[in-house]
């Protein structure tokens, strides 16, 4: 009889049953199935008893001392709380990463090929043949090579090198980001997937930010009287503590057994404890940036300059007895960056103002650092963390 | 320094007249889920770094026997702080007879604990995965929060509420005699003590 390719189909596909026949012919059915049944039935007397569940999972804890590494004297007045919850995935985190990458990858190579193109320009060199020669010199620049992995993205959007190095000479980054946006998106996400990383991580974090004063960082000389008010000059409200614990709400302090501050709303791959830390710290970041937005300082300071007064009259301490009036200054930095904030935009006006008062050399060291780092954060988008500047998530190019 | 402290602490306590419900507001952010922001007025005047080592285990068994086993270490740090919430403060706890003062203050409290997870450092010569019984972030999450009872727990007995008392005291001393007092007491109201104090922080969303 010919055989057709239904017969070899049909072969394979009952081959392991055929197999497994065989074998029990062989050893005897009672041999075989014996132990079957044996073993069913202590699974079922084992199911029916008290004795414990078929399948168990235990998590036990090593009790270990809890050890005081250091005391401190502190003076923090916290006078505005915010909570919050918040959600970050590990692609969200990389999405910031990796957009950041590009961005610095892009200055790198357009300020290469300007100068490359500036240098090269001269009379006589048709303009086809000058054009490939600043592409060739640029491809052995240390922008196209050191920054190799993020340039070949880049080179992806725009197949043609010479019409890449075009455009990024023409445009800056937020733009360029802004025309080639969805090839930008598409070509990070390819790179992002030869990476083969598959692990996937999206907590729900709930937490608290608190605002208010440190008093230890001041001296007698901010505080002054003058008539019936007491200023203090140069305070400036900051974020005092902003926490995302493993639990928020203990089991004993909740009926429905616990809150928890950090919460797996997804988990793949086994994800690694840097990606751990870095989903855990994007849901710190989120809950800072909400409290901000609901102008967290704004609250810390109006709540202490009402309620001085109040208190006052409450003491009624005998010098103090004509105190009318309190007033909390916050240093002109922080007043300067409030009022560019306003208006939700930075004029060039403001931007010249910005860059004049940061390198200007009567601002204190430390001031000006600050001042510097709260203007790349509030108004550029960075944020310094861990000694440089990232992406803020926010911020959109 | 000390009286611009005290002028502070005292003023704050005002708040107990005008705290008000927290503000509740609808931030454009789809990240953001719940936000909310409440008045306080807290003086935190100790802090303790702690550190702690989580160590666990994951037993998996099939009918009574072990079929795997995961080990798990972790070095972690927690900051406490401690001092009083001024928002407790009534007018009848100050008195004052003539140049002398009495302040009767909130029991001190934990106002802020701090179990940051950038400072977790697993031990990954310790800690093993085995094939049967590998360990979940949800589950090493589970670690770390009993960790977070067990320093909860182990905060009786470090002096916290004596040294967040002493230094509560000190600042309100001086300022009261600078203020014109020429005989200051202060006290401190009897309130639950440390590990029987609410987990997380006041002030909680209802």
């Amino acid at each position: 009889m010919k055989k057709n390719w239904w017969t070899y189909i049909w072969s394979g596909l009952t081959f392991l049953p055929r197999a497994l026949w065989a074998f029990i012919k062989r050893v005897g059915y009672f041999t075989f199935f014996i132990p079957l049944l044996l073993l069913g039935g202590l699974i079922f007397w084992w199911v029916q008893t008290d004795i414990g569940p078929l399948f168990s999972t235990e998590l036990t804890v090593t009790p270990t001392p809890t050890v005081i590494q250091q005391v401190n004297d502190i003076g923090e007045l916290i006078t505005a709380e915010f909570y919050g919850e918040v959600v970050h995935s590990l692609a969200e985190s990389y999405e910031e990463e990796d957009l950041l990458a590009l961005r610095l990858t892009y200055d790198n190579a357009r300020k290469a090929y300007i100068q490359i193109v500036k240098e090269n320009q001269g009379p006589g060199v048709p303009a086809i043949h000058q054009r490939q020669a600043n592409v060739d010199r640029f491809m052995r620049t240390p922008a196209a090579t050191y920054d190799r992995e993020w340039f070949r993205v880049l080179m992806n959007v725009l197949t043609e090198p010479d019409q890449l190095l075009e455009e990024m000479r023409r445009m800056e980054w937020p733009i360029f980001f802004q025309k080639y946006e969805s090839q930008v998106i598409q070509q990070k996400n390819v790179r992002r997937t030869q990476m083969n990383d598959e692990a996937q991580l999206i907590y729900l974090g709930r937490g608290l930010v608190k605002a208010g004063y440190d008093l230890a960082a001041m001296d007698a000389s901010q505080i002054q009287r003058k008539a019936d008010t007491l200023y203090f000059i140069d305070l400036d409200p900051q974020i005092i503590d902003a926490d995302i614990n493993p639990w928020f709400v203990a089991p004993e302090n909740h009926p429905e057994g616990g809150i928890k501050g950090y919460e797996v709303l997804r988990e793949e791959g086994y994800p690694k404890e840097q990606q751990v830390k870095r989903v855990k710290l994007g849901c710190k970041k989120d809950l800072i940036n909400a409290a901000l937005e609901l102008e967290l300082y704004r609250k810390a300071e109006k709540i202490a300059e009402e309620t001085l007064l109040d208190f006052f009259r409450l003491l009624k301490a005998p010098a103090d007895s004509n105190l009318q009036y309190v007033d909390i200054r916050p240093t002109r930095e922080f007043a300067r960056v409030r009022a560019y904030l306003a208006d939700q935009k930075i004029d060039r006006e403001e931007v010249r103002e910005i860059r004049q008062y940061v390198a200007t050399d009567s601002i204190p060291l430390p001031r000006r650092q600050r001042l510097k780092e709260q203007l790349l954060e509030e108004v550029f988008g960075l944020e310094h963390t861990d000694g440089w500047y990232q992406l803020k998530r926010s911020w959109q190019p | 320094m000390s009286r611009c402290i005290a002028i502070f602490l005292f003023a704050l306590a005002g708040l107990t007249a005008c705290q008000g419900p927290g503000d509740e507001q609808k931030i454009p952010d789809e990240r953001v889920i719940v936000a909310r922001l409440h008045e306080s007025a807290q003086l935190a005047t100790v802090e303790y770094v702690l550190n702690k080592v989580v160590m666990g285990k994951k037993t998996n068994s099939l009918l009574g026997f072990t079929i795997g086993e995961s080990s798990f270490l972790a070095e972690t740090q927690a900051t406490v702080k401690a001092g009083v919430d001024l928002s407790k403060l009534q007018p009848e706890d100050v008195s004052t007879i003539g140049q002398s003062i009495i302040v009767k203050l909130p029991p001190v409290e934990i106002l802020n604990f701090s179990y940051p997870a950038e400072r977790f450092k697993i031990n990954k010569e310790y800690t093993q995965n085995d094939w049967f019984a590998e360990i979940s972030q949800d589950e090493i999450d589970q670690f770390y929060q009993e960790a977070q009872q067990a320093i909860r727990k182990d905060l009786a007995w470090m002096g916290i509420e004596e040294a967040a008392e002493k230094k509560t005291r000190r600042f309100l001393e001086n300022f009261l005699l600078q203020a014109g007092y020429e005989e200051v007491y202060i006290e401190f109201q009897k309130g639950p003590t440390l590990e029987n104090q609410p987990l997380s922080q006041p002030a909680l969303p209802k």
